[in-house]
């Protein structure tokens, strides 16, 4: 009810999905899909930095732990590139520690478990 | 007899003197005039005679006196002598605290000072009561040592020891009749001395001073070989108390540091503890979202449509999922607290909004129970107070679950009410089974929980009052039960109140403020 689902006719906004646990990555991608947008899995950190050389996402889900490079690494990376100045990020960690420490560089901070819902709701609240 | 013949040798002087002889007759005239002549030349040489006498006499009297005093500056030489040489050798004996060298300390000093050629020191032993030698000082080094001998005293008889003023003191002088048998014999002593050193009362040992030659122990000698004796005992006594404190403090150190060591891996096993509650919490959470994620997934649809069996059973899936995300969540913040690292993160907050979270929260499950719940806010409170509202939420909402765990019919009431002069309630009361007295301090206990059984399904792990306990402590508050078995129970934490300094200064702007 939350979500602005877009006109077919009209090209959905990038989301990145940056999470290697599998289960989680296509509950995740439905949420994001079902805010509307455009949604992109990534399961490496390595491969997440790679292609934000290559594109704006409006949103990115960013899990913390990943493989080859941290969630951490990759949130500062996003917030000192001008080009991503708009971007959002919601970091999704399963260490509520982790979390409190990063608050002021992400958008929303999300503990797993995340309710799905949750998430679909404050996806579409950054589709605009 | 002596006095005629001199009377007369004077008269015949005199009678010459005067052109006198016996041969011719003197007048009468003459004779009386010669004899008192005679008279007072006697009385005159008695007199010379008199004082001769006495002169001699103070003469030798101050012969005499000055002797003595020379006599007795020797004397007193001697005892300066003797007083310093014992000075040293207490000096010596007290300079350690090692009960092995003040022995040989004393052992030496004394062969020195009475020229002996062997001195020792023998030990009493507790099991036989033999003596055992085990310092000395032997001037011929040659004889080898007699260290760990036991002393021959069987074969002394008391005279040989006990020929001394003093019963404690044996002395042996000028030995030399032909009995060859005891110490004599086993250390070849012709003269000896042996002198008991005491500890206290208590006799430990003997001190031997031998000589090979005969020799006499003056009494001034034996007087001071006891003083040294006495000294001797005393630094002894001093030496053991050392060690006993010594030995004490070692103990006292080998169990402190047993103490540090077992405080130590309690510390490390509580770290380690926390670190692994901490790891499971975390390691739960991602499997926990899958569960929750696909079951909201096909709540919502996003699968194909539901039966109402199907959404029935979906819906006790996710409401289980819940409750263990709650478990989950209380391990982390109990191995947080307990690791010292949860902290406060306290501003200001509208009790209002706290309140109204509260009801969203657990309306539902007290209505799904049948239960009515009452909320209420004290008028009198300030709009804002200060305080950490996510853990004061978190004490409201473990205390309103376990009312309505344990309420099957009645109702559950919230008030947070405001306390004289600066203090806020968080009341929780309930019309429910209530907690036996005996129990009302063990549920704030860690994994504890009320014997009185409960439906499984509503069973936490036993956490939830022992973080709320926790929280509050935190929040330097305190938590107030009344309870009694099938009369309900009500919970009180009372917290600190602290409002912003506005609504102190500017009341009635509030009073706007919150009407707007």
């Amino acid at each position: 009810m939350h979500s602005t689902v877009h006109p077919q006719n009209q090209p959905r906004p990038l989301a990145l999905v940056v999470e290697d646990e599998e289960h989680l990555t296509s509950i995740f991608e439905k949420a994001v899909d079902m805010a509307g947008y455009h949604v992109e899995i990534i399961k490496d950190g390595h491969v997440a930095l790679k292609r934000l050389d290559e594109v704006v996402p409006q949103l990115i889900l960013l899990d913390l732990h990943l493989p080859f490079v941290n969630g951490e690494t990759i949130l500062n990376a996003i917030r000192t590139n001008d080009k991503l100045s708009k971007t959002r990020v919601i970091l999704a960690t399963a260490d509520a520690r982790l979390g409190d420490f990063l608050d002021e560089k992400a958008d929303v901070v999300l503990i797993k478990p995340i309710r799905f819902s949750l998430l679909k709701e404050i996806a579409a609240r950054f589709n605009v | 007899m002596r006095d005629k013949k001199i009377q007369h040798n004077l008269l015949n002087t005199q009678m010459a003197n005067l052109g006198l002889s016996e041969d011719t007759l003197p007048t009468l005239e003459t004779w009386q005039m010669l004899l008192k002549y005679v008279d007072r030349t006697y009385a005159r040489a008695e007199m010379a005679n008199r004082y001769a006498k006495q002169t001699v006499d103070q003469l030798i009297e101050r012969i005499r006196t000055q002797t003595e005093a020379i006599n007795q500056r020797s004397d007193v030489e001697d005892e300066l002598m003797e007083a310093q040489i014992l000075n040293r050798i207490i000096g010596a004996i007290t300079s350690t605290l090692k009960p092995d060298e003040i022995l040989q300390i004393l052992c030496t000093e004394l062969a020195h000072f009475l020229k002996l050629p062997y001195t020792s020191f023998a030990k009493v032993e507790e099991k036989n009561q033999q003596y055992r030698i085990v310092a000395e000082f032997s001037i011929d080094q040659r004889n080898g040592s007699r260290i760990g001998e036991l002393l021959d005293m069987e074969g002394e008889r008391p005279k040989n020891l006990f020929q001394g003023s003093d019963e404690e003191i044996f002395v042996a002088n000028d030995f030399i009749e032909e009995d060859d048998q005891g110490l004599r014999r086993q250390l070849e002593t012709i003269s000896m001395l042996i002198i008991p050193i005491h500890i206290g009362t208590k006799r430990i040992g003997v001190l031997g001073l031998h000589a090979f030659r005969p020799r006499r122990f003056t009494p001034r000698e034996v007087s001071m070989i006891h003083k040294v004796a006495a000294v001797a005992g005393q630094s002894l006594h001093k030496a053991q108390l050392y060690e006993d404190l010594k030995s004490e403090l070692a103990q006292k150190e080998v169990t402190e540091t047993a103490l540090e060591q077992a405080r130590d891996e309690a510390m490390e096993a509580s770290r380690i503890k926390s670190q692994l509650i901490a790891k499971v919490s975390h390691e739960l959470r991602t499997p926990l979202n899958s569960i929750m994620g696909f079951a909201e997934m096909l709540q919502l649809g996003v699968f194909g449509p539901l039966d109402t069996n199907q959404t029935d059973i979906l819906n006790k899936v996710l409401l289980s999922t819940e409750y263990l995300v709650l478990q989950v969540n209380d391990l982390l913040d109990m191995a947080q607290i307990e690791a010292g690292k949860l902290k406060l993160e306290s501003g200001y907050f509208s009790p209002s909004d706290l309140l109204d979270r509260v009801e969203t929260s657990m309306s539902q499950t007290a209505t799904q129970k049948g239960l009515n719940l009452f909320m209420t806010l004290d008028p009198r409170l300030p709009e804002l107070i200060w305080g950490d509202i996510d853990r004061i939420y978190q004490i409201m909402i473990n205390l309103v679950d376990n009312a309505i765990k344990f309420t099957e019919r009645g109702s559950v009431r919230v008030d947070i009410q405001l306390n004289e002069p600066n203090r806020l309630i968080l009341l929780v009361k309930d019309t429910g089974i209530g907690i036996p007295a005996n129990q009302h301090q063990a549920i704030f206990e860690q994994f504890q929980q009320s014997t009185i059984s409960v439906p499984l399904k509503r069973r936490g792990i036993g956490l939830g009052l022992s973080i709320v306990s926790q929280l509050v402590d935190m929040m330097q508050g305190e938590i107030e039960l009344e309870s009694q078995v099938n009369q309900g129970s009500t919970f009180r934490i009372l917290l600190p109140l602290k409002a912003p300094p506005t609504y102190i200064e500017m009341g009635s702007e509030r009073q706007t403020r919150t009407s707007a």
